[in-house]
């Protein structure tokens, strides 16, 4: 084979492999966790994907919730429990803990 | 003593400890001997800080109790609400772990002037009303944060022996530097001043 000849291999072999990856379907919905510790939310931001599911985990001493009115409130979570919710609608939504107003968090729910 | 000195008394207490503990060198910075004064400040035991602890905490929801059962202003409503779910909280927390632990709490000065400090403020606090009261209440906030989390940095955590003990101490101080925050702008609200 000669080099031109292998070169245009690799180079084929290169594009079928990228349409291929393309072609793949993702993986579908993922899960996130925001943790809450240090009375902060951990990370304060988050983007997701629509059918992502966003779990808040309370990891801290002290009690806190995750609430975007109209959209989630995680209630009180005590050390240790958690709360899920599967993101729909796209854009970009902040969210506060109504026990510590200093607590404020963002999602970012696009698709990718 | 009478009444009216307590708070100082309670503020020596811990400034004693807190100098005390750096003294000692407990952070393994300085083998510098201690003055012989200093050497004389009370060590805390595990024990100690857990009565510590707790006293500390039921300090802040006395107070959030009154500031509950007083106030008519929202903000002060609700920086008490909070305060003291987070003190119940910790409390619930320190006594699972202490329990845990078989550490049984034992008094000692600091815990003593801490009830001792929070019924004499108590009283004083019961007896005003409407702006006033939420002055007064914003102002020992500050103060109670200020001494609480100088103890913390200075004297518990540093004292704490046990890992667990150690642990829960450092992961109630961002909710106490949080509640100092708060406490400082409800004090700047509610100043004479401010108003």
């Amino acid at each position: 084979m000669t080099r031109a000849r292998a070169l245009l291999l690799v180079a084929v072999l290169g594009v079928s492999l990228v349409a291929a990856r393309a072609a793949v379907p993702s993986a579908g919905p993922r899960r996130h966790e925001v943790r809450m510790r240090s009375v902060s939310f951990s990370p304060a931001e988050l983007r997701v994907a629509p059918g992502d599911t966003v779990v808040w985990r309370n990891t801290d001493i002290v009690r806190h919730d995750a609430v975007r009115p109209g959209l989630f409130d995680t209630g009180e979570l005590q050390s240790g429990d958690s709360a899920r919710w599967v993101a729909a609608d796209t854009g970009t939504f902040t969210y506060r803990c109504t026990i510590h107003a200093r607590m404020r968090g963002r999602l970012v729910v696009a698709r990718e | 003593m009478p009444r009216v000195l307590r708070p100082v008394a309670l503020a020596l207490t811990l400034t004693t400890l807190t100098g005390a503990c750096s003294l000692f060198g407990r952070s393994g910075a300085s083998t510098t001997p201690a003055p012989a004064a200093s050497a004389a400040a009370p060590a805390l035991s595990d024990a100690n800080i857990a009565a510590i602890v707790v006293a500390a905490n039921n300090a802040d929801i006395l107070y959030a109790d009154l500031a509950l059962a007083k106030s008519q202003d929202a903000e002060v409503r609700g920086f008490a609400t909070m305060t003291k779910k987070d003190h119940q909280s910790v409390n619930e927390a320190a006594v699972a772990l202490v329990t845990r632990l078989k550490v049984t709490p034992v008094d000692n000065q600091v815990s003593f002037d801490l009830r001792e400090d929070a019924e004499t403020k108590r009283l004083v606090m019961r007896d005003l009303e409407g702006f006033a009261f939420d002055s007064a209440y914003a102002a020992n906030e500050v103060t109670y944060h200020t001494t609480v989390l100088g103890a913390i940095d200075a004297a518990l955590i540093p004292s704490a022996q046990n890992a667990e003990l150690k642990a829960l101490l450092v992961s109630v101080r961002p909710a106490v530097a949080a509640h100092l925050e708060h406490a400082q702008g409800l004090a700047a609200k509610k100043t004479v001043r401010g108003r």
